[in-house]
Formats: C-alpha cells, sequence, structure tokens
C-alpha cells in the first residue's frame, strides 16, 4: 500500500493560518507514506496534474487530501482517482480549512490540529476498502404537484421532452393563483389570456394525465423508483357524460362563501371554479351539499339531461410509479385579522390586495367594478399599505414577500385607468422593483397620480361619519410629519405564506422546510430547484416568494432535472450505505426498527451446518434507500453491520492515531 | 453638513444594551412608531428619529433633546414595531441612563411600609447603577 498525501494551501485561506508546508513534513513520517506534497490550490488543472503525476511516479493506491470541506471538491478528486483506475473511496479528505484554518485565530495551535486532522485521514485510509455503486432503473414518467403556472410550465416541458407526466391539482381545475388575477405586471397582460392557452395545452398534450380533484395520498420508495398513491376524491360528476352546460349550477339551492373570491362571494354547493376552467365540468362539494347532509334535494341529478350526477361516486385510490416528483404547491396570504391595528374584519372597506384583484377582474364579484364593500358605491380615495404581515419579526413574517410592491404599482394603474378621478395613496416603506422593466413601471405608476408616502400606517379607524369612511393614521417620512388620511377604501398588501397543507406533503416527499415553512432547496445559490431528496425538485413559491417569470423559470430549471434523470435513463446508487457480513448476522432483526429509511429487511440464507442444510434469516440492505447513517452499525450486537466508507476498523484507527 | 462622528461612548452604548436588551441597530426605519405617536406635535425629534440617532450613537442630541421627557410611555410605538424595538423602552432608557448620571436616582423613602414592595424593586432594578 502506497499513500500519498496533499496538502492544500486553498490560496490564502488555510495558508495564513496553517502552516502547510509542516504539515506536508510531518505525514511523511507515518508508516506506508511515500510521497507528501504541499500545492497552492489542489483543485485547479495545475493541482489535479500534480495528484496524477505523484500517482503516475510513485504507484499510490491511497490518497490522503488536506483542504476544504469535502462538499466542496469530494467529487471532483474522487472522478480523478477513477479516472487512473482506482477506486473513488480510496480518498480521503481532511477538512482543515472549515474546521480549522477558518474558525481558529492562532497560527500554532491551528497547524498542530491540522496535523492531527490529516494523520488521522491517512490512518484511517490505511484500513479503506474499495466500494461500488449500483445503477438504479429509472422509470421514466414525471408526478407534478400542483396545477398553478409552475406545476403547468413543468408538465408542458417534461411532456414535449416526450416523457409521461401526470399532473395532481387539489382544485376542480388547473390555473392556481394566475387565474384569480385581473392583469399581470409589468406588461399588464390580461392574467387569464396568458394562462388559458397553458392550460389548454396541459389538458390536451398527448403526455400529460390531468387529476385534478385530487390530492396525494402516501409517497414510497426512492429517486427513480417513487411509489406514489393519489386519490381522486369523488366529483360526483361523470366528466364523460357532463358537456358542461351549467344547468346544474343554476338550480343549485345552496350557497356557500366562494373560495376563489377569497370569501367575498357565494358559489353553489356543485360549481366550476372560474369560467375557463379546465376541465370545465363540475364537482360537488360534498360537504356543503344537501343531499349529501341529509338525502333531501337532488335537483341536480333530475336536471341534468345527459344523466351526468353520480351520487354513487366514491374516492378512488391510484396508484402509480415516477422516476422524479415535482413539488409546486404555491402560496396563500397570510390574514391581516391578527394585526388588529389595520382594523381588518371590523369594518368591510378594508381589505386584501387579492380582494381588490378579484373585484378587478371582470368575472369577479362585481363583475369587474371596484366598489367600497360597505355601500356599493365607487371610491374616490384609496389608501394602499404595503409590508402588512412582512418584513416583521414582531406579529409577522421576518421575509419580505417580493412581488407587493409591483402589485400596488400595478393596482393604482389600473385603477386611474379604469376609473379616472380616483386618487390613490401609498404608505410604503421600501418599494422593492428587482425585476426587468419594474422601476419603469413604478415610475409610470408615480406619473399616473399615485401618490407614494415613504412611512408606515399606525392605525386604520373608522371614521364614523355618514358616508362611514375610514381615518387612516401614518406618517410621511419626506414632510417629516404625521399625516392622516380619510379613505374610502384601504387596501393592505399581506404577507405570502407557503400553502396550507403543504407541509403534509413535504413529510411525505421527505423533502425539509424551512422555518417560514417554504421548502428547503438543495443550495439556496447554486442548486434552487433540487432538494436533498434525490429525484424531487421544486417550483414555484412553493419554495419562495417570486414572480410568474422566476415561477416559470424554475419551472422549466426543475423540468429539466427530471428530463436529464429520463435521459440517462438510470441513476448511481451512494456506495456509502450500510453492509451486512450475513455469515456473523445472527438474524435478530434488531436494526430493522432503527432505521428511519425503512431500508432493512428480512431475508434467508441457506447453509451447510453440520452436514445438514439450514435455512436462517438475516438482515438485507436496500441500498437505494439507505442513506448511510450508519444506527443499525452502532446498535449491531454482533458487529455484522457496518458502513461502507466509515467502517468501525476505519474510525477506530482515526480514535487510536488521535 | 460633515455627517458628525459618535459621540456616544462605550460604556454608555453598554449601558443603553444592559438596560433595554434591544438592538438599535435593527431598526430598518419604517416610521410606524412617529406614525402612531400621539405627541409629535410637541416633539423636536420624533420617535423615529430617536432612534436613528440612537444607531448612529449620537447620544448628546437625544439627551439634549425635548422629545425624551414629552414622552408619555402610551407604549403605541412599541405595540406596532415590525422589529419588536419598542422605541417607548428606549426612551425610557435613555432617561434611566440620565437619572443614573445625575445620581437623581437616590430615591428617598420616608415612609417604607406604605409602598408597596413592587415599586421598590423596580426603581431598584431601574435606577440601580
Amino acid at each position: 500500500m502506497k499513500v500519498g498525501v496533499f496538502i492544500c494551501w486553498c490560496g490564502s485561506n488555510i495558508k495564513n493560518m496553517v502552516d502547510v508546508e509542516k504539515v506536508a513534513r510531518e505525514m511523511e513520517n507515518m508508516p506506508r507514506v511515500v510521497h507528501t506534497q504541499d500545492v497552492q490550490y489542489l483543485c485547479s488543472e495545475v493541482g489535479q496534474q500534480d495528484i496524477i503525476k505523484a500517482i503516475d511516479k510513485h504507484k499510490l493506491d491511497r490518497i490522503v487530501i488536506g483542504a476544504c470541506s469535502p462538499r466542496m471538491h469530494e467529487i471532483t478528486f474522487q472522478r480523478l482517482l477513477e479516472s487512473k483506475g482506482l477506486n473513488p473511496y480510496f480518498v480521503e479528505i481532511a477538512n482543515i480549512r472549515e474546521h480549522c484554518s477558518w474558525v481558529h485565530t492562532d497560527k500554532e495551535k491551528a497547524t498542530i490540529k491540522a496535523i492531527d486532522l490529516v494523520r488521522k485521514a491517512v490512518a484511517k485510509s490505511y484500513h479503506a476498502i474499495p466500494l461500488q455503486s449500483d445503477l438504479l432503473g429509472v422509470t421514466k414518467r414525471a408526478l407534478v404537484i400542483g396545477g398553478g403556472i409552475a406545476g403547468i410550465q413543468a408538465a408542458i416541458d417534461i411532456a414535449d421532452a416526450g416523457y409521461p407526466v401526470d399532473l395532481v391539482e387539489k382544485e376542480s381545475s388547473i390555473g392556481g393563483r394566475m387565474a384569480q388575477f385581473d392583469k399581470t405586471f409589468p406588461t399588464l397582460d390580461c392574467s387569464a389570456c396568458i394562462l388559458t392557452p397553458k392550460m389548454v395545452e396541459a389538458a390536451t398534450h398527448e403526455n400529460i394525465n390531468l387529476y385534478t380533484y385530487a390530492e396525494i395520498e402516501d409517497v414510497a420508495g426512492y429517486v427513480g423508483n417513487f411509489k406514489v398513491k393519489i386519490r381522486q376524491k369523488a366529483k360526483s360528476v361523470d366528466p364523460e357524460k357532463c358537456n358542461g352546460c351549467g344547468d346544474c349550477i343554476t338550480k343549485c339551492p345552496k350557497k356557500v362563501p366562494n373560495e376563489f373570491d377569497e370569501g367575498s362571494s357565494k358559489r353553489k354547493a356543485i360549481y366550476t371554479l372560474f369560467p375557463q376552467a379546465v376541465p370545465n365540468k363540475p364537482v360537488i362539494d360534498r360537504d356543503s351539499c344537501i343531499y349529501f347532509h341529509t338525502g333531501k334535494c337532488g335537483l341536480c341529478q333530475r336536471i341534468c339531461k345527459t344523466d351526468a350526477i353520480d351520487y354513487k361516486d366514491e374516492d378512488q385510490i391510484i396508484e402509480n410509479e415516477y422516476g422524479a416528483i415535482i413539488a409546486a404547491t404555491g402560496f396563500d396570504i397570510k390574514n391581516p385579522k391578527s394585526l388588529p391595528e389595520y382594523h381588518y374584519g371590523n369594518h368591510p372597506d378594508v381589505i386584501t390586495s387579492l380582494d381588490l384583484e378579484r373585484m378587478l377582474n371582470a368575472s369577479g364579484p362585481t363583475n369587474g367594478k371596484v366598489i367600497r364593500p360597505s355601500n356599493g358605491e365607487a371610491p374616490k380615495k384609496i389608501v394602499f399599505v404595503q409590508c402588512v404581515g412582512s418584513r416583521d419579526r414582531n406579529k409577522g413574517n421576518a421575509y419580505c414577500s417580493k412581488v407587493c410592491c409591483l402589485y400596488t404599482a400595478k393596482h393604482t394603474l389600473l385603477l386611474n385607468e379604469k376609473f379616472p378621478g380616483t386618487e390613490s395613496y401609498v404608505f410604503n416603506i421600501d418599494v422593492r422593483t428587482g425585476g426587468k422593466g419594474y422601476e419603469e413601471f413604478y415610475e409610470r405608476a408615480r406619473h399616473k397620480g399615485a401618490k407614494y408616502l415613504r412611512g408606515q400606517v399606525s392605525k386604520i379607524e373608522s371614521l364614523e361619519d355618514n358616508e362611514n369612511r375610514l381615518l387612516v393614521r401614518g406618517f410621511d417620512g419626506s414632510l417629516g410629519e404625521q399625516v392622516e388620511i380619510e379613505a374610502d377604501l384601504v387596501v393592505l398588501a399581506t404577507s405570502i405564506e407557503p400553502k396550507a397543507g403543504s407541509k403534509k406533503i413535504a413529510n411525505l416527499l421527505g423533502v425539509s422546510t424551512d422555518q417560514d415553512g417554504f421548502f428547503s432547496e438543495s443550495h439556496p445559490k447554486l442548486k434552487p430547484v433540487e432538494t436533498q431528496a434525490q429525484g424531487i425538485y421544486l417550483a414555484g413559491v412553493c419554495q419562495g416568494p417570486k414572480d410568474i417569470p422566476e415561477a416559470v423559470s424554475q419551472a422549466s430549471g426543475a423540468s429539466c432535472k427530471a428530463i436529464i434523470l429520463f435521459n440517462k435513463g438510470q441513476v448511481k446508487s451512494v456506495p456509502t450505505t450500510a453492509m451486512v457480513n450475513k455469515d456473523i448476522c445472527s438474524g435478530c432483526m434488531q436494526c430493522k426498527p432503527v432505521c428511519p429509511y425503512e431500508a432493512i429487511s428480512k431475508d434467508y440464507v441457506i447453509e451447510r451446518i453440520h452436514g445438514k442444510e439450514v435455512r436462517r434469516p438475516v438482515a438485507s440492505i436496500n441500498r437505494a434507500l439507505c442513506q448511510g447513517c450508519g444506527a443499525c452499525a452502532g446498535l449491531c450486537r454482533s458487529g455484522a453491520m457496518d458502513v461502507g466508507g466509515f467502517t468501525c476498523k476505519q474510525i477506530m484507527a482515526e480514535v487510536d492515531s488521535l | 453638513m460633515r455627517f458628525p462622528t459618535k459621540t456616544a461612548s462605550t460604556g454608555q452604548t453598554e449601558e443603553l444594551m444592559d438596560i433595554v436588551q434591544k438592538n438599535v441597530k435593527d431598526c430598518y426605519q419604517c416610521l410606524k412608531c412617529s406614525a402612531g405617536c400621539p405627541l409629535t406635535a410637541h416633539m423636536d425629534y420624533y420617535p423615529h428619529q430617536v432612534m436613528f440617532l440612537a444607531k448612529m450613537d449620537l447620544y448628546h442630541k437625544i439627551i439634549e433633546s425635548k422629545s425624551l421627557w414629552v414622552c408619555a410611555s402610551c407604549m403605541a410605538c412599541s405595540s406596532r414595531c415590525p422589529r419588536d424595538l419598542e422605541p417607548a423602552k428606549i426612551m425610557e432608557g435613555f432617561r434611566t441612563m440620565l437619572l443614573r448620571e445625575r445620581e437623581q436616582g437616590r430615591v428617598e423613602v420616608t415612609n417604607p411600609k406604605g409602598v408597596p414592595r413592587q415599586a421598590l424593586i423596580s426603581s431598584m432594578r431601574k435606577l440601580r447603577r
């Protein structure tokens, strides 16, 4: 065995706090080390060439590296060894940067520690065993959870690449939040006009299966081989027979608050979500339907000319296998009732921006007219309040919701255009216009007459005058004095939050969420669409607040990752998994319950013992599910369980070397 | 006007921190505190300006201001601050610091039996050095 030790300067990152030459020199004293070297940048081509030359010259078969965290370059060095015909797991990395030079300030002591760390790695490398990856097959079918613009885009991209996609949407129609909007910034495109072509494409694409009014019930398996149970909720309407005439909706006697209008209007118990719904077939909301509560009514069934109403319809569980899953579950907005200074819920004329958006929408509760909810008259003075529940560590969410500054500018523009003569005031802390064309859009809003006041609103209260107006008490930072505005309508730009129920999806998928509930990406800068669960990708606001162009880009990015997986057709498993020595294993199966990934199962071996054939139980590892956590190995009483790359011998050697 | 360098000594900043336990540097000047303050008409520095001066370590301006003694401790600002910085507490912190400095924190208790224990403890906490 011939060990080569390479210590990296990492420019000045390591060199200025660790005496790298000394570390390399000290390693010469270790047995079986035939070559030591310190290099300025081991990850560079020059550095890589140095390692290759040393391997050739000294016939090295174990490489020990003292450098940055293996998270950075473990793959680089492993590839290098593979290219030289060595097993990639014969390289051992001692982290003398993040664990040493970056966290200490005493050069002498840091050097001693670095020497210890590298010595430990050398001792470990003596016992390195070759490890092989398995090649796992990949089911070339994708699942997209969520039928908003991000989910639709991802599904279309994967389908265009030639792979089948199942798009699962909780509501009775795809479209998501964009279907609720009137116009989108900064182009002021009609939201439904740009969304519906994509919705139709998703519905009619030969490679896309649409499951609407369906939810994810269970997810099992691993990358390339996810087994998913989808619950197709009972629609109570046979989509094959229904012709979308809408008579049932007209005749239904039961009215409930309409979630699509954020509760500001009513819908029937049998309903379609909005006029351009895809599929445009109604469903019965069994929680509200009179028939399903009392057995009476049944009007819709009697009225239906095509006999499409089916009260006997039941939830169905559909099981499918997928190679990749994309989560695109979207968002909700925070209810500002928890911020009592804004008077929301106490006066009908304090509304949220989404309420205003629904009013502006021509198929909304007011048919496109912006009115004061209290008396139905057109408002003359409208006050917009930004950052309601956002940027608020005290009673709200600490983060910025990103899109509100722009959509408020859009609202002022639309109001000035549709209802000239309205005065709009916007109380803001900052106006954030980061995207393309956004600053110009904000300028346009100001030119058209929106009055931006730099300051916040402290209290909104009823004026209690004849017209039931509101008094907004705020501060104008430019003039430097308190201002009070008598408003007809107050619009609160409330915080974006992850969709209710997304936590359940995250748990099913095994994806972690951050402290605000948004899904966690692999790396915030360089891996914004992947998660730490291989094969599961993210798209849209479920990963963090963003506007429509970003959601669409991210959806295309996520679909690209899925397509890469499918094109390859197989995925290399990570070989640092648990290994069972079946000769020693007693079959006690104490390891099975501690495995968090349910990777251990009971298997049987047949042996000849004392001339007789005996069949005895042993543990067996599913190497694809196993993540190499080592819980089983720590627990194993007979020492039969070990972890590749971190064997008991290796760990004891590390301890002994210190 | 050349922006003045800080006038607060390290001792003063540490003492303020010790009293109020809030990181004034978190204030992002949203102006919500000044928006709700009922006494801005009588102040020379508004609450958000006092927070700004505290952030910039320009304590002398606060100490010489009228605002410090006009503040009624109504806590409207504190209840609304999105960063939970409690401007009313910071004001109280400055008043406490001044009283300690001027040795006006010595309270003579003429009737020890009549004073509620709570008052003794709170004034001890506030005015001790």
